[in-house]
């Protein structure tokens, strides 16, 4: 056997050891794991009952939903170091001439945004019409391991199905001022069903740094009715409320 | 672990006290209303100028008539996700049409500007679907 047989045959197993499992799966079988999904199609956003029907003003009748109320926004379990952290954090947060533009996990589960789940064999796809995108791989891999993971405002989700319930692991989300306010320690486990004709997603937190212990919150979703298409928001293309002295304004058209 | 009372009671104040500020920045929307007065509204009857189909907030700029000659309003409405399940499009409007716009005037009133409410055309439709 020559040389350049054998180092072929290295690099032959060198490449089918580093494709993804996924890859090597027969189209019979990713026909079969499709069949096996859930049917989650359509629009959907969070039943809280503090933004999931506003009108064509984008606000509510009195400018400003009562955010208090949302379920993200319940007290949480706080060590008392960590109380003043997360207090902090929401102090410095935009106030009333501050813009947000585009939301982290998990505040973008509960945004006043519809969104959308894309379900293939693969990955689960959260997409936000703010433009948030969530990819919670479902091949059977695992977190990158703890050197080669790096926060992002999203995390790293990897999930399964168990049934049609998605259950879904995420860490590394970077530490915010959208509540929960917890620390970069902070593991989301999720399950996510459908109930009726509603989705829910059942959010624990656990953070050993932030939390005396585990917090769950269960957020509901309605269809939202007569969306045909995905509409997209983009915060820089047309923004006409600039600061000028202290106070938004409204700039002229251009 | 065991926790006393008063190391209890703390907790608890801390939690509460994070509770309270956790939402006192009212900027989930692109940005605060606070600009505009909610208890207000005002009729605004002229003619489109521009109809702006953009993001994060479309925009109808409205000539409006009035004692002292023609006033250009500016008529801020939601993201165009919010317009199109209102049943807006991009063509609902177009430069010349004549239509009646309610609003929520800017507080100071040192701008001609508001905050839509609804819109009807000069034969009384109403623009956009029932809610």
């Amino acid at each position: 056997m020559s040389s350049r047989f054998l180092m072929r045959g290295f690099i032959v197993a060198a490449l089918l050891a580093a494709t993804p499992a996924d890859a090597q799966k027969s189209e019979q079988d990713r026909v079969r794991m499709f069949a096996s999904l859930p049917n989650w199609t359509g629009y959907w956003i969070a039943d809280d009952g503090v933004e999931n029907a506003l009108g064509v003003s984008g606000r509510t009748e009195k400018g400003a939903a009562d955010y208090a109320k949302m379920k993200l926004a319940a007290p949480l379990p706080y060590t008392a170091d960590f109380a003043a952290k997360a207090a902090a954090a929401r102090k410095n947060s935009a106030g009333d001439t501050g813009k947000e533009c585009g939301f982290p996990f998990p505040f973008m589960m509960e945004s006043p945004w519809v969104l959308q789940f894309l379900i293939t064999p693969e990955e689960t796809d959260v997409i936000v019409a703010g433009r948030e995108i969530r990819h919670i791989y479902t091949d059977g891999r695992a977190h990158p391991s703890p050197d080669d993971v790096w926060p992002t405002p999203w995390g790293d989700s990897v999930g399964k199905w168990e049934g049609h319930v998605l259950t879904v692991d995420t860490i590394a989300v970077k530490p915010g001022t959208f509540p929960p306010v917890v620390s970069e320690r902070a593991r989301f486990i999720e399950r996510i069903r459908m109930v009726n004709d509603r989705i829910e997603d059942e959010i624990t937190v656990e953070d050993p740094v932030a939390l005396t212990k585990p917090w769950t919150v269960t957020i509901p979703y309605q269809r939202v009715p007569g969306l045909d298409r995905m509409v997209h928001g983009d915060c820089a293309e047309n923004d006409r409320n600039p600061v000028v002295d202290g106070k938004l304004t409204i700039a002229p058209a251009n | 672990m065991a926790t006393s009372c008063s190391q209890r009671l703390t907790k608890r104040a801390a939690a509460l006290a994070v509770a309270a500020i956790l939402f006192s920045s009212p900027s989930v929307a692109h940005h605060s209303g606070a600009m505009f007065d909610y208890d207000k509204s005002l009729t605004l009857a002229g003619t489109v100028k521009q109809f702006q189909w953009t993001n994060p907030h479309c925009w109808i700029e409205l000539s409006v008539p009035g004692d002292h000659g023609v006033e250009d309003w500016s008529v801020e409405m939601g993201a165009p996700l919010q317009l199109y399940q209102g049943g807006w499009k991009p063509g609902t409007l177009k430069p010349g049409d004549e239509i009646k716009v309610v609003v929520r005037p800017v507080r100071d009133g040192t701008q001609k500007a508001g905050l839509f409410v609804s819109a009807t055309r000069a034969d009384g439709t109403v623009l956009g679907k029932p809610r």
